[in-house]
């Protein structure tokens, strides 16, 4: 499947016209992405850390879970809509760089893993589930989360 | 004679080879960099954290100084990162950091949300236990919260904006701007004070 | 509480499955990764 159609029609879109014509508006979405990145990069960091026994260890787990997840979504929107609008002045250059493809990969399997796999399976009692199989998606969603984030970084280095 | 002193001692580092080397190596820079930006994961997400349940927005049912407690050791372990790859990306690039205007206002906000850190925790250790299961703090809790988070954006705003040149020295720029970002050369230039 | 019980197993073996997936395909980018750098700095300087 191509998807060169859409980044072609991000490319001409009337938001194209807006993040290309502005150089400070584009570095102020970019500021908001980097704090909502941060934000979530905290929520997960504290949900996992405490699943790894790191941090909190005096709360359980499942209420540390519940505090983060909500502000994991919000993060979430805001790095998804300020990452449109920022793929939307270099659409074109986007297509053809490999890290952007990396990145969008770990995000669609991050995205995945945390709404079908790791929040249905953290709703049971922690206490009923193997403390091995809690680390294991503990330590996957720390590697998917930071491959997202470093992939990022790096598109605009390749 | 400020602007001068640290004009003069950014060129002293730039004169180090290990400046010099950083800068040109690649990888290095970029993995510096990568982890520089990604640490605020650590660092501004623990603070996230700590300052929403302040303005009692997320673990409320949690004892507030308890939390900011907890999450006080991975906080500081994401600062010190920060701060040394920080110190390194300065070191790679002495003079064009010295003389950005983002850079210098980054410092001033820096130290300003140091001494709000410094404030708030004294603040909080004095009223310690009257608020901490409170779902909403006290206002002025709120307050030093919201003013933490703010300068920390401005931080992570204004440490953004050295990448981008908009206002180099290289650049024609006001008098008052020459000066606020340490153009020295080009304030003589102008015909302005040293 | 039976069909609780087989909707637990059910993801408790996918979390396992799509874990590990996460954990090899991290392991697997990284190292890719790496060695392109290796490569392209032993073409540089070795």
């Amino acid at each position: 499947m191509d998807l060169l159609f859409l980044f072609e029609w991000l490319d001409q879109s009337a938001l194209a016209t807006l993040s290309k014509a502005n150089g400070g508006v584009f570095a102020v979405v970019q500021m908001f992405h980097l704090l909502a990145m941060a934000m979530l990069g905290g929520m997960v960091l504290v949900g996992d850390l405490r699943l790894l026994g790191v941090v909190l260890r005096d709360l359980p787990s499942e209420l540390v879970l519940q505090n983060t997840q909500r502000w994991f979504n919000r993060a979430l929107v805001v790095m998804v809509l300020s990452g449109v609008f920022m793929s939307s002045a270099v659409a074109m250059k986007l297509y053809y760089n490999s890290m952007f493809w990396a990145k969008m990969g770990a995000l669609l399997v991050g995205v995945v893993f945390v709404y079908a796999v790791r929040r249905p399976l953290l709703n049971f009692s922690h206490d009923t589930l193997d403390p091995r199989l809690l680390k294991l998606v503990a330590i996957s969603s720390i590697l998917v989360w930071f491959t997202v984030a470093a992939c990022g970084r790096w598109i605009g280095f390749s | 004679m400020l602007n001068d002193w640290l004009l003069q001692f950014a060129r002293w580092l730039d004169t180090h080879q290990w400046s010099t080397g950083l800068h040109e190596s690649y990888y290095m820079y970029s993995w510096i960099e990568t982890t520089h930006v990604l640490t605020l994961g650590v660092f501004l997400g623990m603070l996230i954290v700590i300052d929403l349940r302040m303005l009692g927005y997320t673990f409320t049912n949690v004892p507030a100084s308890k939390l900011a407690q907890w999450l006080d050791k991975p906080m500081m372990i994401g600062f010190v990162v920060m701060l040394v790859t920080g110190l390194l990306l300065f070191y790679a690039i002495p003079v064009r950091s010295t003389q950005s205007i983002w850079f210098r206002i980054k410092v001033v906000l820096l130290i300003a949300a140091g001494v709000n850190a410094f404030l708030f925790r004294a603040k909080m250790q004095a009223s310690k236990g009257s608020w901490d299961m409170d779902t909403k703090p006290p206002s002025r809790i709120r307050r030093g919260a919201a003013l933490s988070l703010t300068l920390w954006a401005g931080v992570v705003f204004t440490g953004r904006a050295i990448a981008y040149d908009w206002f180099d020295c290289h650049k024609p720029l006001s008098q008052l701007m020459y000066w606020a970002a340490g153009c020295v050369d080009e304030l003589h230039a102008a015909g302005g004070p040293g | 509480m039976h069909e609780v019980n087989k909707r637990k197993i059910r993801i408790e073996r996918t979390a396992l499955v799509v874990g590990a997936l996460i954990l090899v395909g991290g392991a697997w980018f990284w190292t890719l990764q790496i060695l392109e750098v290796l490569e392209i700095l032993e073409l540089a300087y070795g």
